[in-house]
């Protein structure tokens, strides 16, 4: 049992080669598999060669455990030999590690050395297997866990057991059968007829997507805009707007010059903070930032999308020396739609708002108090 | 973001409404960027461009304001037509609905800028010739009743995009001249330029004025 448990690992870590060139999800790899039969015929015999090679270096490997690994791992290295071949017919363009196609080198956190990823998977590996356990007993240690960055071979069962999609699967039996962005939202429709789909809901449908597949994603779907964002997609768009004057009465607190700086220039909360909260920065921030952000939001709730917000805002657009470089409400418009990269990185983000943990609990209790005297 | 410190008269300020999936955004960034921006992604809340242009030998900048087009974002964006000068509404004329809702958001452009605003009607995807729904006689016809311009264009090719934001300016522009549009009442969405802190972009000046 254990055996083959070790080999799946093994093989997972080509598996991960493979996906950064084929930029697939996880959940799919072995659909991506085959592939490699589609590959441009070549000479037989040169083919046959290669064939015989791989099984030489194989033989020539240390004990191997079982028959049925052997193959795995020969398709892979017979796909590893054959991959140059492939680069040079159809040139594919660079992908980073998430499967993106590279548009420009940013300064990008390097990827988490393997032996932390491996032992940080053990840690949620058994923390999802005892999960009621760790939300009911140690919140705190999942808290830091999902701070830390979830491993993203597992992101997405997290998230399925973070947002409570998985009890809302138990208790319901509905099934959907196309993996398709289309068919979520239609399932939402279906679910809320009067209501319809807000276009901001589209983003973060496709994040979902990206890490589970389609019948996961719409319960965590429906979890996200029923529990961690409720209303804020409705008509009138009001839950997103109070969210806005919270925002703001948050900055009046925590970076005073920002708040002025905005006031006397116009500059409303909806502006910015629309697209910010609704697509849960899906759209503002670089892909491991998201991620980052995802595992915190998905674990402790909008609080995060305000404290993002303010570090955001309080690094962007928050020192003297900012405000006179982006003068007018344009400027300010257009700096916040162009973060520098140095305050989105994730690292950034994540460090920047440690500091401030206990202070934000506090302002964040009094302007759910406002918000509630607002309703009443 | 260069700093180069364009000269212009005026500060003219444009909105561009319309249904979802009209090309709002295709069309502002066509004209702000020259290019056409095939997978456009919703717009959610606003978007904002700047371009500066040219009319009678003055510079002006064109502030731009580019709106959500599904219904639901209205209750955000209606704030936005406030002190709009210029206001560009958008019907596709492959799709006859979005050209039966023009009355409603002429309704609100009515009713929210002032009786100044220019109101342009644009049918935009005219490269689309073979699927056109609505006829343009028709949408002529609609215009002359309202007293809006129209053009059609075409944000793919670029056809007629320029015009739509130049005529649109000039027009307003003519308003000034003219002594229509009053520059001295509040929300006209022109603002002759001032000393506006441009001297800020040269750091280490004291005489900011702030």
């Amino acid at each position: 049992m254990h055996v083959s448990n070790n080999s799946s690992i093994g093989a997972y870590a080509n598996i991960s080669d493979l996906r950064m060139t084929v930029s697939c999800p996880p959940e799919t790899f072995e659909d991506t598999v085959p592939e490699y039969d589609d590959f441009p015929e070549d000479d037989i015999a040169t083919r046959n060669q290669r064939i015989s090679e791989n099984l030489e270096r194989f033989e020539q490997r240390p004990a191997s455990t079982s028959k049925s690994q052997n193959t795995v791992q020969f398709s892979f290295d017979n796909l590893e030999k054959k991959k140059p071949k492939v680069v040079e017919q159809h040139p594919h363009p660079e992908t980073d590690r998430f499967g993106f196609f590279v548009v420009e080198r940013g300064s990008a956190t390097p990827p988490l050395d393997p032996k932390v990823l491996r032992r940080r998977e053990k840690k949620w590996i058994q923390m999802l297997d005892n999960w009621r356990y760790f939300m009911d007993e140690k919140f705190e240690l999942v808290k830091t866990r999902c701070r830390k960055g979830i491993p993203p071979s597992l992101r997405g069962r997290a998230w399925k057991y973070l947002s409570g999609a998985t009890y809302q699967m138990e208790v319901s039996s509905n099934r959907f059968v196309k993996n398709d962005l289309f068919d979520l939202l239609k399932a939402w429709t279906v679910l809320h007829p009067e209501e319809g789909y807000c276009q901001g809901q589209a983003p973060i449908a496709a994040v979902l997507l990206m890490h589970m597949p389609v019948r996961d994603a719409f319960y965590c779907f429906v979890q996200i805009c029923h529990k961690y964002l409720p209303g804020y997609y409705s008509s009138g768009l009001e839950a997103v707007q109070v969210d806005g004057d919270i925002l703001q009465k948050l900055l009046r607190d925590k970076s005073k010059l920002t708040y002025r700086h905005f006031k006397m220039n116009g500059v409303d909360p909806a502006l910015y903070m629309i697209e910010w909260f609704m697509c849960v920065f899906c759209r503002t921030l670089p892909w491991p930032t998201v991620l980052r952000v995802w595992d915190m939001f998905l674990c402790e709730g909008v609080k995060i999308l305000f404290k993002v917000a303010l570090v955001l805002l309080k690094y962007g657009l928050g020192s003297p020396s900012q405000i006179k470089q982006f003068p007018d409400m344009p400027a300010i418009v257009t700096r916040l739609k162009n973060l520098p990269a140095e305050i989105t990185e994730e690292e950034f983000i994540i460090a920047e708002f440690n500091l401030n943990d206990a202070d934000m609990e506090k302002l964040h209790f009094g302007a759910m108090k406002t918000r509630q005297m607002r309703f009443d | 973001m260069t700093a180069a410190p364009y000269n212009y008269s005026y500060i003219f300020k444009y909105i561009i409404i319309g249904d979802m999936g009209v090309g709002k955004s295709c069309l502002l960034h066509q004209f702000t960027e020259k290019k056409f921006m095939a997978d456009c992604p919703h717009t959610i809340g606003v978007e904002f461009g700047t371009r500066i242009i040219e009319v009678s030998g003055q510079k002006i900048k064109l502030q731009i304001w580019d709106t959500a087009g599904q219904e639901r974002f209205r209750a955000v964006t209606r704030s936005y037509y406030r002190g709009a000068a210029g206001a560009l509404m958008v019907y596709d004329m492959t799709r006859r609905s979005t050209y039966n809702h023009l009355s409603s958001w002429l309704a609100d452009a009515k009713s929210l800028t002032n009786p100044n605003t220019a109101i342009f009607l644009i049918g935009n995807k005219a490269d689309l010739e073979d699927q056109r729904d609505v006829p343009y006689e028709e949408a002529k016809a609609f215009a002359e009743e309202n007293g809006l311009t129209f053009l059609e264009c075409s944000a793919k090719t670029g056809s007629n995009v320029e015009d739509a934001f130049l005529e649109t300016a000039k027009q307003i522009y003519q308003n000034i001249q003219d002594g229509s549009l009053d520059l001295n009442a509040a929300d006209t969405g022109v603002q002759p330029k001032q000393n506006l802190p441009r001297a800020a972009e040269n750091n280490g000046k004291k005489d900011c004025n702030c």
